[in-house]
């Protein structure tokens, strides 16, 4: 198995590289560069073309693309030309409010995935199972974006309980350790409930599903017929075969979690990849475009191989023919 | 076969919406551009009288009166005196979702941006239909060698984070209403072609298909008489649910700004302008937001019935 994942982590390599190749060549063919971004009515052409050469954009594409990947190859992401420090200052100051606020919500997503799923099926076609299934339904087809706002209207408008946007409070600086991390869950709360709802939709609907499989498996009318009691059946015999694709989607969320939901992140004004990224893709800064797709790719292709690996180790049967 | 009741309840969503964004608009009497002035930010249910003047301009206000021999036009923050003697027509009208900033009837434009909604996520869909379809078979169909290239492209594709991909897109090009079909189209394909191969490839090992290749069918011929009538339900299944999240990812570009320009109402756009007024008109941002919702849920059921019919027939 060790040799499988060497080899899968391997292919990466070219996979991630063909993706960063592929971005670079959308954003040479788009057009405008940054220095036409630049909003200010009294810039001459002259500056204007002092800034493209300041930043290398006079260059033919095929001699920055060169020079920028013979930089990576060194460990180098290059200057962004937005936040005027290197790339990868700007990525790590990124990644972990993205990854605090991404993992909140791939936990909430799980919990109460889980939660709604094992009440939906404890009795299929039961009142209980037909109100979750129109929640979770409703909830699957609520925009993200619409759901940020209405959590900020009732919760932090009407009801002021919760912070409406960014990380800390203004004088975060002078609170004690405590009383910053409460400050700082505070401020998580919304954005994490707002990830977790929107996932938890799709995740309960998946569940549901595939527990009904299992329920319906001969294995559990021999589990039923042995005297197992129901809640035993549910969490112990039937719960270990459908989590199977959970760990699937875990895999999926990877990527979430390190590029961020550039929505969630602009509306709770959370500082995050999201943002980062989507700052860096309006203002044609390549460097820190480059950069983000570097690690959302990564992420995406990690993810799908710690899935494939995690799948390995929990069912036997998938380890065979690979 | 009984057909499924999510089927029904979606196709019935599915048509309520169609029909009401075809026809609505040409039911509602036309309020025009709006009446800044008088009209603006008015709450659901609201009664207007719609005063035509000779002038070219339109007066939308709840409240008319005629006093002194004038008509007095009362808004918000200003009240206009208009002598009858300018006024072309009088007309009333009820504006059932209110209105926004700039007076202007929201069910109206709701309507008018439902149209364009589903548009644009009706031909993204077909056009991820027609090139993951083509591409799926080729896969399939295609020898090792085209098989093992266009998985690899897939994979490569697919390992772009989807919204950062379409925010790169859609913020380097500046999509008009095309653009933006093609940039939805071109990065949703992915799935169904994978699901496509799959299916073409067990479809192969059929004694059907096989009897087929061995009387000689040409590829043209096997590709549309064998492959594709046995690909319908999957493939009808998968574009549901695809088209749902075309839907979705639409109106979060919009949202951001980037996707349907702001001077076309859209329903991501409509959220957005009305989140920043969210405290003096609610309704603003919450129809279009339930707007977006019904659909995604009607097309969600859609893809659930066909998926629940399909085992039926297996």
């Amino acid at each position: 198995m060790k040799r499988i994942a060497l080899r899968r982590l391997a292919a990466l390599v070219p996979l991630v590289w063909l993706v960063a190749t592929l971005t670079f060549v959308v954003v040479q063919a788009a057009p405008g560069s940054y220095a036409d971004t630049i909003d200010n009515p009294r810039l001459s052409p002259e500056t204007r073309e002092a800034v493209r050469a300041r930043y290398g954009l006079d260059r033919s594409a095929g001699d920055q693309y060169l020079s920028w990947l013979g930089a990576v190859l060194t460990g180098d992401l290059g200057t962004s030309f937005l936040y005027k420090e290197p790339v990868s200052r700007v990525l790590s100051r990124a990644l972990p409010p993205t990854v605090l606020l991404a993992g909140s919500g791939l936990l909430l997503t799980l919990v109460l995935g889980l939660a709604l799923a094992l009440a939906a099926v404890r009795h299929p076609d039961g009142w209980g199972d037909r109100v979750i299934t129109v929640l979770s339904l409703t909830l699957y087809g609520v925009p993200s974006f619409w759901l940020a706002g209405m959590l900020i209207l009732i919760f932090s408008v009407t009801l002021g309980w919760f912070p409406a946007s960014h990380m800390h409070s203004v004088d975060a600086t002078r609170l004690s350790g405590f009383a910053s991390l409460a400050d700082l869950i505070h401020h998580l709360f919304l954005p994490a409930i707002c990830l977790g709802l929107v996932g938890a939709a799709g995740t309960a609907r998946y569940l549901r599903a595939t527990l009904l499989d299992v329920h319906a498996s001969r294995f559990m009318l021999a589990a039923r017929a042995r005297g197992i009691p129901n809640h035993r059946l549910l969490l112990v015999h039937a719960l270990r075969p459908a989590l199977l694709p959970v760990v699937t989607l875990f895999g999926l969320a990877l990527p979430v979690l390190v590029s961020g939901s550039v929505v969630v992140e602009a509306i709770f004004s959370w500082p995050g990849m999201g943002q980062v990224a989507f700052n860096a893709a309006r203002a044609r800064d390549i460097p820190l475009i480059l950069g983000a797709t570097l690690i959302g790719a990564a992420a995406v292709v990690l993810g799908n191989l710690v899935a494939d690996l995690l799948y390995a180790v929990v069912d036997p049967r998938s380890r065979g023919d690979r | 076969m009984k057909t499924p009741m999510r089927l029904v309840w979606g196709a019935s969503g599915l048509s309520v919406l169609v029909l009401a964004c075809g026809l609505g608009p040409f039911l509602l009497t036309d309020t025009g551009d709006g009446d800044p002035l008088h009209a603006s930010l008015l709450p659901p249910l609201s009664t207007v009288t719609i005063l035509e003047l000779n002038d070219g301009r339109t007066l939308i206000s709840p409240e008319v009166k005629i006093e002194n021999g004038l008509y007095q036009v009362r808004g918000p923050r200003t009240m206009s005196s208009i002598p009858p003697d300018d006024v072309a027509a009088r007309t009333g009208a009820r504006l059932w979702l209110g209105s926004d900033r700039f007076g202007r009837d929201v069910l109206r434009r709701l309507l008018v941006g439902g149209r364009i909604s589903l548009t644009v996520a009706a031909l993204g869909v077909t056009l991820a239909l027609v090139v993951g379809l083509f591409i799926g078979l080729a896969a399939a169909t295609g020898g090792w060698f085209a098989d093992a290239v266009l998985m690899r492209t897939i994979d490569a594709l697919l390992a772009f984070p989807l919204l950062l991909l379409l925010i790169l897109l859609s913020a380097l090009f500046r999509p008009g209403p095309g653009v933006l079909i093609a940039v939805l189209g071109l990065t949703s394909w992915m799935g169904l072609a994978r699901l496509v191969r799959g299916q073409v490839l067990s479809l192969r090992t059929r004694s059907f298909i096989q009897a087929a290749r061995v009387a000689g069918t040409r590829w043209p011929r096997m590709w549309t008489l064998h492959y594709l009538p046995n690909l319908k339900a999957p493939v009808a299944q998968d574009t549901a649910l695809q088209m749902g999240n075309l839907v979705l990812a639409e109106a979060t570009l919009s949202f951001l700004g980037l996707g349907i320009p702001a001077t076309l109402p859209s329903w991501g756009g409509m959220v957005a302008d009305g989140q920043r007024v969210m405290l003096d008109g609610w309704w603003l941002s919450v129809f279009p937001g339930l707007a977006i919702t019904a659909l995604v849920i009607s097309l969600a059921l859609i893809g659930d019935g066909l998926q629940k019919s399909g085992e039926g027939s297996a």
